[in-house]
């Protein structure tokens, strides 16, 4: 079954059972943990308050770090086949370099980010169906993920299996230290011109590595006295820009991994 | 058209310069050894041939398409790669199956390559588990499946024990002769090859020292060899042979006479053969040893 540009959908489909097959444990305890969590946050907060929306936000974060740290693995796992050269033993088994990094990108990436999407969906379904805030953070949420797997695969791409898993966690614990210093220097220099286009950038540019967590910011901050939101990134741009990102970034690694020396 | 063929070959990895201009032509239906010393660039060029590298310079062939450009090309060949690469935390019938699937082969011819090679007993076991000439076989085991026409084994006896380096050229005797599948086999460890080979490519610091048929090389460099020679008459001939100063000694091995020669008379003795047509029914030309070829060669380019 051959789809566009000559890949053979059913290779790609065997190779990522097979990935996945290998990891099933990491898989699996992940998914059981942030069921948990989710669930116990519903049963505790939802009907003490379904006004709050704490019962999603809080089981939500926690969910998505470990799912970050589950797709840091799996590519740090993806860095090593190229590192010691059990990539050589697929591909020489018919499988293209396409296939192989699409396999790649679907356990790495898309399964974790749609395992996590569908089963807030479920949650939000039984819960609060009608609610458009809870439900609109499901198209962040994806994006996050995927910008997350985007980045630990670039590093595990060029050979950095270590570095993909420590930047995974690191990025996984961090994140919202790390946007705190754009943001603040935002607010700082909301008033200088320059100063306020570099902090900016640098805002929108760790905002769209991770979007979600940027729109639960975003709302707090112009939910406060600090500063005025229009001076902020728009979340809804951040999101569009996000998902080009992935994109765009992905469809780079495919062309050069053609080129790539094995 | 060549199986494989690289013309003026550059490959260079940051600092170190792997290839340096190599060109070289392996014919059909051969068993090719690739021969050098380690770090002399065998394993890139096996690489080269897969497609797993592309040249900084100069075109690799293969069937007259370039590996690393048409994909499809690995469909063809079995790969076997100098280090164990294979993942050591599933079975051996998990990889198997796996890469059977891949190719779309039948349970059944991957059982027959199972017992090929001799991993019946084994397939249950964990890769990691497996001691390093079993390792080396489920290499060959995976090299084998879907009956590849060309079979790319990158020193496939390489940190073996002596026994367990015997067991896989026994293998690789075995695979040429039932399935008379064409192979390149790399190797630091050069007499181990004689037994299988009939081709060889000398490769030293990234520069190709010569290659062609044995036969060829032996007589182009004036290795000792020896003739092994079918007659209509064996003790007729063989008093015939004696007798020719520059013959050293004439053995009857199950029928057929090994005729041992000076190196330089090698032409002049097939022209013999062929005078004495109503004696000789055919022969063929085995040197004593690949390692003093090798040697001749390595000192014909210094």
């Amino acid at each position: 079954m051959r789809g566009l540009s000559g890949v053979d959908l059913r290779r790609v489909h065997e190779h990522v059972a097979f990935m996945a097959n290998r990891k099933l444990l990491s898989y699996s305890i992940a998914i059981i943990i942030a069921n948990i969590i989710s669930a116990l946050f519903l049963i505790f907060f939802f009907y003490a308050g379904p006004a709050s929306s704490i019962w999603s936000s809080i089981p939500l974060g926690f969910s998505i770090f470990i799912y970050k740290i589950l797709i840091s693995i799996q590519a740090s796992r993806v860095g090593r086949e190229l590192n010691t050269g059990e990539v050589q033993i697929y591909l020489a088994h018919t499988l293209t370099r396409t296939e192989y990094l699409l396999s790649a990108l679907l356990v790495v990436g898309i399964t974790p980010a749609l395992v996590l999407v569908a089963t807030y969906l479920t949650f939000l379904a039984i819960a609060a169906p009608l609610s458009y805030d809870v439900g609109s953070q499901l198209p962040y949420l994806f994006a996050e993920l995927m910008m997350h797997a985007t980045i630990v695969m670039a590093l595990a791409i060029g050979g950095h299996e270590n570095a993909a898993s420590i930047v995974g966690v690191m990025l996984a614990l961090f994140i919202g230290a790390i946007m705190g210093i754009p943001l603040f220097l935002l607010i700082l220099f909301g008033s200088n011109k320059p100063a306020f286009y570099v902090a900016y950038a640098a805002t929108l540019l760790v905002a769209m590595a991770t979007p979600l967590t940027y729109r639960f910011t975003y709302s707090t901050i112009i939910s406060s006295p600090l500063h005025s939101p229009a001076t902020l990134p728009d979340p809804l741009l951040v999101l569009l820009l996000s998902t080009a990102a992935f994109i765009i970034l992905w469809m780079v690694f495919f062309i050069r991994f053609k080129r790539r020396d094995l | 058209m060549s199986t494989v063929e690289f013309r003026e070959v550059s490959k260079r990895f940051k600092n170190v310069e792997a290839l340096r201009g190599a060109s070289f032509k392996i014919s059909d239906k051969t068993v090719t050894a690739f021969l050098g010393p380690n770090g002399a660039g065998k394993t890139t060029s096996m690489k080269l041939i897969m497609g797993f590298l592309k040249p900084n310079r100069g075109e690799v062939l293969v069937w007259g398409e370039e590996p690393w450009r048409n994909e499809d090309i690995r469909g063809r060949i079995g790969f076997m790669p100098e280090k164990p690469v294979y993942p050591v935390d599933i079975a051996v019938e998990d990889l198997l199956n796996h890469l059977a699937m891949l190719r779309r082969i039948s349970r059944t011819d991957l059982r027959r390559i199972v017992r090929l090679v001799g991993l019946e007993k084994m397939v249950e076991m964990k890769i990691g588990a497996l001691s390093r000439g079993y390792i080396q076989r489920v290499g060959i085991a995976q090299s084998l499946l879907g009956d590849p026409e060309l079979l790319v084994l990158d020193e496939p006896t390489a940190n073996l024990d002596p026994a367990a380096r015997r067991g896989i050229i026994d293998l690789l005797k075995v695979l040429n002769k039932e399935l008379g599948v064409s192979m390149v086999i790399s190797s630091h460890i050069i007499p181990e090859l004689q037994e299988v080979s009939n081709y060889a490519v000398f490769i030293d610091k990234g520069v190709i020292l010569d290659y062609g048929y044995l036969e060829d090389l032996w007589r182009k460099y004036e290795t000792e060899a020896a003739f092994h020679i079918e007659a209509t008459d064996v003790n007729a001939l063989g008093k015939i042979l004696i007798e020719k100063p520059y013959i050293r000694s004439v053995k009857r091995l199950n029928g057929v006479l090994e005729v041992s020669i000076d190196p330089g008379h090698y032409r002049s003795f097939e022209s013999l053969l062929m005078e004495m047509g109503h004696l000789v029914k055919s022969y063929s030309f085995k040197t004593t040893s690949l390692g003093d070829l090798y040697e001749r060669v390595v000192r014909g380019r210094s």
